[in-house]
């Protein structure tokens, strides 16, 4: 792995760093106003509900959503709508249940005034805000969790497309289900734009599985993994979109690379584009949840300007607030806090106002940096050409033979007794130096971003070994830093190393040859000589030796989980024909994609059988027609107590007139009947929960069996899955499961 | 701001040291000065700014680090010579760049600060303060504490010689002949001293190492006076103190240099002290000011604020406005010509550097790969400027740490029981590790990845008494070839304690710790130094010493002597502490000792009386900010609600920001509380000679959530009870 000096930091590959000092200049709010209410983090949307005027609409904490019309004219409108007694501006919609989404958008063809989505756990509300009517009211049984509203595939108008819990459901403006198709998880944003420049909008979803999707109609044309739950997204010009992450991450992906990233402390709540420095082309501005906001040049991710609100950012959207004909740029905070900004020509290239003192600046630093690393060569060679005649001790302050090396070895271990299998990365020095500690470095498989291992001085050694457990099969970067040295130095040699854990790491190569194959299997057919798959297990798995196919009709791999001791057994024939047995149909899936993608297989039909999945989806189904039923049965309970209620109510006041110890045990009985709407409630919100999970691994499943084919062969199966599903027709699921086909 | 200063920088020398630049005064009143700096290279260099450059000069050779500047004359000659000190030796140059005065001290500690009036000079090591006029030794003091700077000047009054020395101790010492006539205690630990002169009058001045500027009355020996500017803002130590009429109003301003680069300008009135001090500029430059100085350096008729950092940037904060090369019509902004040669010139000088650097790689590389020869890999140290103070007023330390150069990340480990506190300003991701290989021992691991162009960051760490541990910080700049740096931080057993100098509380009640043995002088302090932290190097002549809790405010007075210590507290918890450090400090020693303990039980109420006032404090605020949670829920924005409720609501709904600040200073100050309690109760079992089991511990745990004084002193002390039943 060579001297320190042949490896660069990480950081600065991967990730653009954020700059230490604040930019000098701040660019001034064109005007700033107070709602007053508390606003949900997210939940912030603009529309020209008048078709003319665009009014900010937010989601509040009290169940409610907030809008907000400074160009109100006549003050006399009634309906759904509360306008405030004492701000004339703003209006409030009475939910009453907490807000999930909030979307405004042109979904009426031929109008242009904008309609407003509202979608909490259990329902969807389209309403038309001018006309003060609803549209279309769902009940979504998969939950709302965001909503866009705009031009997709090949539909002709526009469509109103839900993210649920596990599924996308699309509506057009009557409220006719038009699409349908399974993600694995909740959905937590979606984003419509031209992605491959087809001329018709694809439409990007972010789910909590950690994925990032382009789908365009039922086939996912790209996918992206990422270290943790992916929380927004924002399109962009030029094929390009934002993407933020739950830990604090935000990045832009130009088609299927990604341009930058950077991570801070604080995580993103809203981006928007926006040209707010007036360089012709937008900026990205992100609003942060400790109230920074900050404008970045897409293409680098380097800040251009900085300012911060006093609270949490609860959403970033554009509008002509202000009537002058152009978009302003208008920021929300939770507190309620809006301020507006505005294009701004004079803060143009760089941001600061002093270009001179920043160049010479930026100089200095330079020279200060190279000034300091000659320093160390020189005291370097000078100590050489007097080591002689050097008395001090030379361990104390780290120096080191300079042919020093770090080996490194990544294997996967299989465990013993109270040690759970892992992959073992060992490292050693090659002379008597020890490692004082090894830092990693590499995001989603450790609980923050790193891991340290710090031996104590007594067990200081030149190796050392380090297990890393992975949690998900997809390939990771990992960073080690070690420190070098020997046990009483107080400054050491870094050595850096980068490596790659391919996808499959949690994967041995199992002892046992004969081991039986797994009942469950997936095959298919492509037209690869053997070798090239070779090139691929190698690629993917970490095995102690390169699999080499010598001849043969076929090869035979016997493989171990490390997570699970599951077997695995990969088949490859002369062929073409490939086997994976295992019983775990996720993996299985992953291992189709992961050849696919390695093949540039465009598209690819198969078979399958996973018994326990097919078992688990009859159960699943049969679950969810039951809990359908009990729910209907609930709901007639529950009108039958009402109708009681109401009974009961009248006769205990008509008593109250008549015979008063009547009305006492007439309200007694009110009181049961009560009780038992209460517990009858409590069901009720149960058997919801359960239908919504039910749901949720059904449509997993779904999912993971339309990874097991790749381009058409999968949309197609979405497809034939859905009509399945809406008949209920669980054998015929099964046989789509199993075939691919109908 | 009231003031509008823009920065313009000049060049870069080496690592400073504090009060290691100074300017020359103009030889003609039309000349801008020159700048005399030395840095910790050992080279000394003299330069003047020109328009479009900087001259040099002269420029020294490299030598032992230079620790002190100063510029000083002959009486009745212009002070224009230039004195710094290295090691143990002084040396002058003239303006010119003449060596005229090589002076070896004889003194056996490098000489840390310096000061020169006409033909006297004041050097002063880690605890030697000599005197010497034309370089004869005239008197010597020799100080327990460490010495962190000293001044001379002649009394207004009595024309009498006299000079302060700044103690780490939280003492300024007056010396006169070399003999202290007067010890001046100030509250915290003073970092710089400096002379105010204003028409004819001459006030001393010193900044903290928490922050504060403070007045001292020297003339009339009355000690402290009064803090002419407070914290509240900024808990980061003082660095440099100068004062110049900066505004152009005639009144003398105020200029301090704080450790995390601020610069501030302060309007001041050192006479009135109603009148108050207000700041009118204030600008950051994320690096820790080592010196800064007043006067004219760039261009003629603007003054400017002259500052170095401790990485070696020298810059100026300049009256004169360099704004005016925007071009309105174009919208953007030309370079005038001497800003562009003086770029075109520094990034020629980066280009060489470049090309040398990559030769020096080359050749660094091939010995990284040649295995016959035994090359060594012999980077040198790379400085790291560290403070680890005690804020008392939150219990918790602060750590900065910072490197000349950006850092890459930063590795803290600890094998004892402390916590991360989360730092507004530190912008570096923090991730904590689990540690895998020790099981038994509490023990924190935790990586801060810093964003680009950090070179200083703040930690905050909360640490608990009981066991004594080792704070260890790898700091990994991103230069190469890369290094990582270990620092190491002692955390005591009575980690929370700090000196006070006196103490005459005599009201209390006091347990004692009694201690004797075979040990000499120097091993109590020595073993005493293990557990409480702020104690001087030296044991001193009365050996005695006073500490207080900063959580709880309890005292601790120590009293020892060769074969005898003893150890007075109101808090038998400290005392528990104690015992258990020293018996491991004498074990390791093999030294015999007798312990003996004597309890007052009266400690037990006194202790919680003390801490129940702060109790009960935390206890409301939290119970506020529970409701204030609540209200809020509530549609505060709709003044119909807002009418129905009681006062006592609006009034914390009102303070919601105030209780959130409260919050954000006091991190999980409530339980910090609980937990002494708990510790002191254990404690007292233990002095007891019981084990405390676990359901009585979950009883007091239960009894502090429903705070009651008496229930807790039942708990603490059933025999009350039994004695009232008597």
């Amino acid at each position: 792995m060579g001297a320190p000096l042949l490896q660069t930091s990480w950081v600065g590959k991967l990730f653009v760093k954020l700059p230490g000092r604040a930019m000098e200049k701040h660019l001034r709010p064109v005007f700033t106003l107070e709602l007053g209410y508390k606003i949900l983090a997210g939940l912030v949307t603009i529309g020209k509900f008048d078709g003319t005027h665009p009014c900010l609409t937010a989601a509040t904490s009290t169940d409610k959503v907030l809008i907000h019309s400074p160009h109100r004219r006549n003050a006399s409108e009634v309906g759904k709508l509360v306008w405030s007694e004492y701000n004339k501006e703003i209006a409030t919609l009475n939910v009453n249940q907490p807000v999930t989404a909030l979307q405004a958008g042109q979904l009426i063809p031929g109008s242009d005034k904008d309609i407003l989505a509202i979608g909490t756990a259990s329902n969807l509300l389209v309403y038309h805000v001018h006309d003060n009517k609803d549209i279309f009211y769902k009940e979504c049984e998969d939950g709302v969790r965001s909503i866009t509203i705009g031009q997709f595939h090949q539909f002709k108008s526009n469509i109103l497309l839900v993210g649920g819990n596990s599924s996308i459901h699309g509506y057009d403006h009557t409220g006719q289900d038009v699409f349908w198709v399974a993600i694995g998880d909740i959905v937590t944003a979606l984003v419509l734009m031209d992605y491959n420049l087809d001329g018709s909008n694809e439409l990007i979803v972010s789910s909590e599985d950690y994925n990032i999707r382009v789908l365009s109609g039922d086939n996912v044309i790209a996918e992206h993994n990422e270290t943790e739950v992916v929380s927004g997204l924002s399109g962009l010009p030029d094929q390009r979109f934002a993407y933020s992450v739950s830990n604090g991450t935000v990045g832009v992906y130009e088609r299927k690379s990604r341009l930058w990233r950077v991570k801070s402390k604080n995580f993103a709540v809203s981006m928007h584009q926006y040209d707010l420095l007036g360089q012709a082309a937008a900026q990205l501005i992100t609003g942060w949840s400790n109230g920074k906001i900050d404008c970045r040049n897409f293409n680098t991710g380097e800040v251009l300007f900085k300012d911060s609100m006093p609270s949490s950012l609860a959403g970033i959207v554009e509008g002509d607030y202000r009537s002058m004909g152009r978009n302003d740029l208008i920021c929300v905070s939770t507190e309620g806090e809006v301020r507006g900004y505005t294009t701004t020509k004079s803060m143009s290239s760089t941001g600061s106002s002093n270009v001179e003192q920043d160049t010479i600046k930026d100089l200095l630093t330079q020279k200060q940096a190279l000034l300091m690393e000659l320093k160390h060569y020189e005291s370097n060679s000078k100590y050489n050409s007097n080591a002689a005649n050097e008395t001090e001790s030379y361990e104390a302050s780290g120096i080191i033979p300079s042919n020093t090396r770090l080996q490194i070895v990544v294997t996967a271990n299989v465990g013993e007794g109270d040690v759970k299998p892992h992959i073992e990365v060992y490292i050693c020095t090659n002379n008597s130096t020890i490692i004082k500690a090894v830092i990693i470095f590499a995001e989603g498989i450790f609980s923050g971003e790193s891991h340290v291992v710090h031996p104590e001085l007594s067990r200081l050694a030149s190796d050392m070994s380090v297990p890393l457990y992975l949690p998900r099969d997809t390939f990771v970067d990992i960073h080690l830093k070690a420190l070098v040295g020997y046990p009483n130095s107080i400054q050491f040699h870094v050595f850096e190393v980068t490596k790659q854990l391919p996808a499959f790491s949690m994967y041995a190569l199992g002892v046992n040859e004969e081991a039986t194959r797994p009942k469950g299997f997936v095959q298919f057919k492509t037209a690869e000589r053997l070798q090239r798959i070779c090139l691929w297990i190698n690629q993917n798995f970490i095995f102690p030796d390169d699999i080499e196919f010598e001849s043969g009709p076929t090869l035979q791999l016997t493989i171990k989980c490390l997570r699970d001791s599951t077997d695995l057994v990969m088949l490859f024939e002369v062929s073409g024909r490939t086997t994976f047995f295992c019983n775990n149909m996720f993996l299985a899936a992953d291992l189709v994609q992961s050849l696919a993608g390695y093949l540039k297989l465009d598209n690819l039909q198969s078979r399958a059988s996973f018994e326990q999945e097919e078992d688990n989806l009859k159960q699943l189904m049969q679950k969810l027609s039951d809990i359908q039923e009990a729910r209907l049965k609930l709901d007639t309970d529950v009108a039958d107590q009402l109708g009681r209620i109401r009974n009961l109510i009248i006769r205990a006041e008509d008593c109250r007139i008549n015979d008063i110890k009547d009305m006492m045990s007439n309200y007694h009985e009110l009181s049961g009947v009560n009780k038992a709407l209460i517990s009858g409630y409590n069901i009720k919100a149960q058997n919801y929960n359960e239908g919504i999970e039910t749901m949720k691994r059904i449509n997993q499943i779904i999912q993971k069996a339309s990874r097991l084919r790749v381009g058409q062969h999968s949309a197609v199966m979405i497809n034939h899955c859905r009509n399945a599903i809406k008949n209920n027709n669980i054998e015929g699921l099964i046989k789509i499961i199993r075939t691919g086909e109908l | 701001m009231e003031l509008q200063l823009s920065r313009v920088d000049y060049t870069v020398a080496g690592v400073t040291n504090k009060n290691c630049m100074r300017l020359l005064p103009p030889s003609t009143s039309k000349e801008p000065q020159k700048v005399a700096i030395a840095d910790s290279e050992g080279i000394l260099q003299l330069f003047s700014v020109r328009r479009d450059d900087i001259q040099i000069h002269f420029k020294t050779l490299p030598g032992p680090p230079i620790t002190s500047l100063k510029v000083a004359g002959a009486s009745g000659t212009a002070n224009d010579k230039i004195f710094i000190a290295a090691g143990n030796e002084v040396k002058g140059y003239t303006k010119k760049g003449k060596l005229f005065l090589v002076f070896d001290s004889g003194m056996t500690e490098t000489i840390n600060s310096m000061f020169v009036l006409g033909n006297e000079l004041f050097l002063c090591g880690r605890h030697v303060y000599n005197h010497y006029r034309d370089c004869k030794d005239v008197g010597s003091y020799l100080c327990g504490d460490t010495i962190v700077d000293v001044i001379a000047f002649y009394m207004t009054k009595t024309r009498r010689l006299t000079s302060l020395i700044a103690c780490e101790g939280r003492m300024i010492r007056v010396l006169e002949h070399a003999r202290v006539t007067l010890s001046m205690e100030v509250e915290s630990s003073p970092t710089v001293l400096h002379i105010y002169e204003d028409d004819d009058s001459r006030t001393v001045l010193f900044g903290t190492v928490d922050g504060k500027v403070g007045i001292l009355d020297v003339e009339s020996l009355g000690g402290f006076q009064r803090w002419l500017i407070l914290n509240d803002k900024n808990l980061c130590p003082i660095l440099c103190i100068h004062s110049y009429n900066m505004a152009g109003n005639g009144d003398k301003n105020l200029i301090l240099g704080r450790q995390d680069g601020n610069i501030e300008i302060y309007y001041v009135n050192v006479h009135d002290e109603m009148d108050a001090s207000h700041i009118i500029f204030l600008e950051n430059c994320n690096e820790s000011i080592t010196s800064l100085q007043c006067g004219i350096v760039a261009s003629q008729g603007y003054d400017e604020v002259l500052a170095v950092t401790y990485s070696g940037r020298i810059f100026g904060l300049t009256t004169q406005v360099t704004d005016a090369n925007f071009d309105g019509s174009t919208g953007s902004y030309v370079f005038s010509n001497d800003a562009s040669n003086k770029i075109a010139k520094l990034k020629t000088d980066v280009e060489e550097l470049q090309a040398q650097v990559r030769k020096e790689r080359e050749r660094y590389q091939e010995a990284t790969l040649n295995s016959n020869f035994m090359e060594l890999s012999a980077i040198s140290l790379i400085p790291v400027n560290s403070t680890f103070v005690l804020d008392r007023t939150t219990a918790t330390y602060l750590l900065i740490l910072e490197a000349p150069t950006a850092i890459d990340n930063i590795l803290i480990e600890c094998n004892s029981q402390v916590d991360l506190l989360d730092v507004e300003k530190n912008t570096a991701v923090v991730s904590y590790s689990l540690d895998t290989h020790s099981k038994a021992k509490p023990h924190l691991l935790a990586t801060y990845r810093c964003q680009i162009n950090t070179s200083r960051i703040e930690l905050k760490i909360q640490t608990s008494e009981g066991e004594k541990g080792v704070l260890q910080a790898y700091v990994s700049p991103v230069l190469q070839p890369k290094c990582s740096r270990l620092l190491q931080f002692d955390i005591k057993a009575l980690s929370l304690h700090y000196r006070v100098n006196e103490y005459t509380d005599l009201d209390r009640p006091y347990s004692q710790l009694k201690l004797k043995g075979t040990f000499t002088l120097a091993e109590i302090h020595n073993w005493i130094s293990q557990c409480l932290p702020e104690v001087p190097e030296k044991p001193q002549i009365d050996c005695s010493l006073f500490f207080q809790s900063s959580i709880l405010g309890t005292i601790l007075i120590c009293a020892y002597k060769k074969g005898e210590a003893d150890f007075k507290s109101d808090n038998i918890m400290t005392l528990c502490v104690l015992k258990e450090a020293l018996s491991v400090e004498a074990t390791k020693k093999k030294a015999k000792i007798e312990i003996n303990l004597e309890i007052n039980d009266d400690c037990i109420n006194h202790v919680l009386k003390i801490i129940e006032p702060q109790l009960l404090e935390h206890k409301s605020f939290l119970k506020d900010r529970e409701l204030y949670q609540a209200l809020h829920e509530l549609e505060i924005g709709e003044e119909e609600i807002r009418k129905y409720l009681s006062d006592k609501y609006r009034t914390i709904l009102k303070k919601g920001n105030e209780l959130n600040e409260h919050f954000n200073r006091y991190p999980n100050y409530l339980n910090r509380l609980y937990d002494s309690i708990i510790k002191l109760f254990s404690s007292h079992h233990k002095l007891k000679g019981t084990q405390p089991g676990r359901q009585k511990i979950d009883q007091l745990q239960a009894n502090l959530e429903n705070y009651s004084f008496a229930n807790i002193v039942t708990l603490f002390r059933p025999e009350l009870i039994k004695e009232n039943l008597n």
